[in-house]
């Protein structure tokens, strides 16, 4: 692959690589947080470790290209480790949490960090997640856990803004998208 | 970290805080006679009256999906189950009218129900 100087944008080629690149760390990201010994806290709630990628795929690509690395992570996991059902859910959590994370930056950008973002975009997908849960289940009760989800939002939303922005400073500093 | 984004996370504090009261105040205003309700994809299957000395264990089976509720010691809580994720039988035992413990993989609820909640539509806000 020729190296050049110049400031044309990405190839085509280093631009797909890029998206499969950012769709596998998803997918083994998502795997690696169910083998944590995470202390369980209430049902749905988790640290988020593959929102990371989705943050960075909505800062550094456009917005097609962001979904495309959201669904195709979401179709790619149910098909390796999932089912329907767990599809419906990452579905519905990981395209809400999308359109509210990519919507906030383009409303609010430079006046809010990836942490911000992160946090809203949490809440999001919880809040996606359980609307399916509830046409599932046909049980409206299962939102009196969104209090709780609510306030573990917080600490992992921050937690997978810190570590998005790290991604982001240092795909920036390689020139990956050059 | 902006200020924008302390904004947010206080609103989503607030926003978890209200609601947290909202649920315990029409959860409390509603202690009359309770009821454990037992549903399968959003149909009732079982139902116990629940008291503090209630005292009943509950297996549900169908096909090869298994989830054994208990209500002992004033508590209902999910001893065992056969989903993938365990997230039912990890979840807290449950006490309190309208608390709920779910098993999504099975589409099983174990709710505590308050009979005077429908009757009385001005405590009925919950939902």
């Amino acid at each position: 692959m020729e190296q050049t100087k110049s400031n044309r944008p990405p190839s085509k080629t280093r631009m797909l690589v890029f998206i499969s690149v950012l769709v596998a760390q998803g997918m083994i990201l998502s795997f690696i947080e169910t083998m944590l010994p995470i202390p369980f806290i209430a049902p749905g709630a988790k640290l988020g470790l593959a929102n990371i990628v989705t943050l960075a795929a909505i800062y550094l690509l456009t917005f097609k290209q962001a979904s495309a690395v959201v669904l195709l992570r979401v179709l790619l996991t149910a098909v390796t480790f999932g089912s329907l059902s767990s599809f419906l859910y990452s579905l519905s959590g990981g395209v809400l949490s999308l359109l509210i994370m990519a919507g906030i930056l383009k409303v609010f950008k430079g006046e809010i960090s990836l942490m911000g973002v992160s946090v809203a975009g949490a809440v999001a997908h919880n809040i996606g997640q359980l609307v399916v849960a509830t046409i599932m289940i046909h049980n409206v009760l299962i939102f009196t856990y969104l209090p709780i989800l609510l306030i573990v939002a917080i600490p992992t939303g921050i937690f997978v803004g810190i570590v998005a922005r790290i991604l982001i400073n240092y795909l920036e500093k390689v020139k990956f998208m050059r | 970290m902006k200020k924008n984004d302390i904004i947010l996370m206080l609103i989503v504090l607030v926003i978890a805080v209200v609601a947290f009261i909202g649920f315990k105040i029409s959860s409390e205003s509603n202690q009359g006679d309770l009821e454990v309700l037992i549903k399968h994809d959003g149909e009732v299957i079982k139902s116990y009256p629940f008291s503090p000395k209630t005292n009943e264990t509950y297996i549900f089976e169908e096909d090869d999906e298994l989830n054994i509720i208990q209500i002992k010691d004033g508590v209902v809580s999910m001893i065992e189950a056969n989903c993938r994720d365990q997230i039912c039988v990890k979840t807290a035992a449950i006490s309190q009218n309208g608390e709920i413990i779910v098993c999504l993989p099975h589409k099983v609820t174990v709710e505590i129900f308050s009979e005077t909640t429908d009757s009385d539509g001005l405590d009925s806000i919950a939902d």
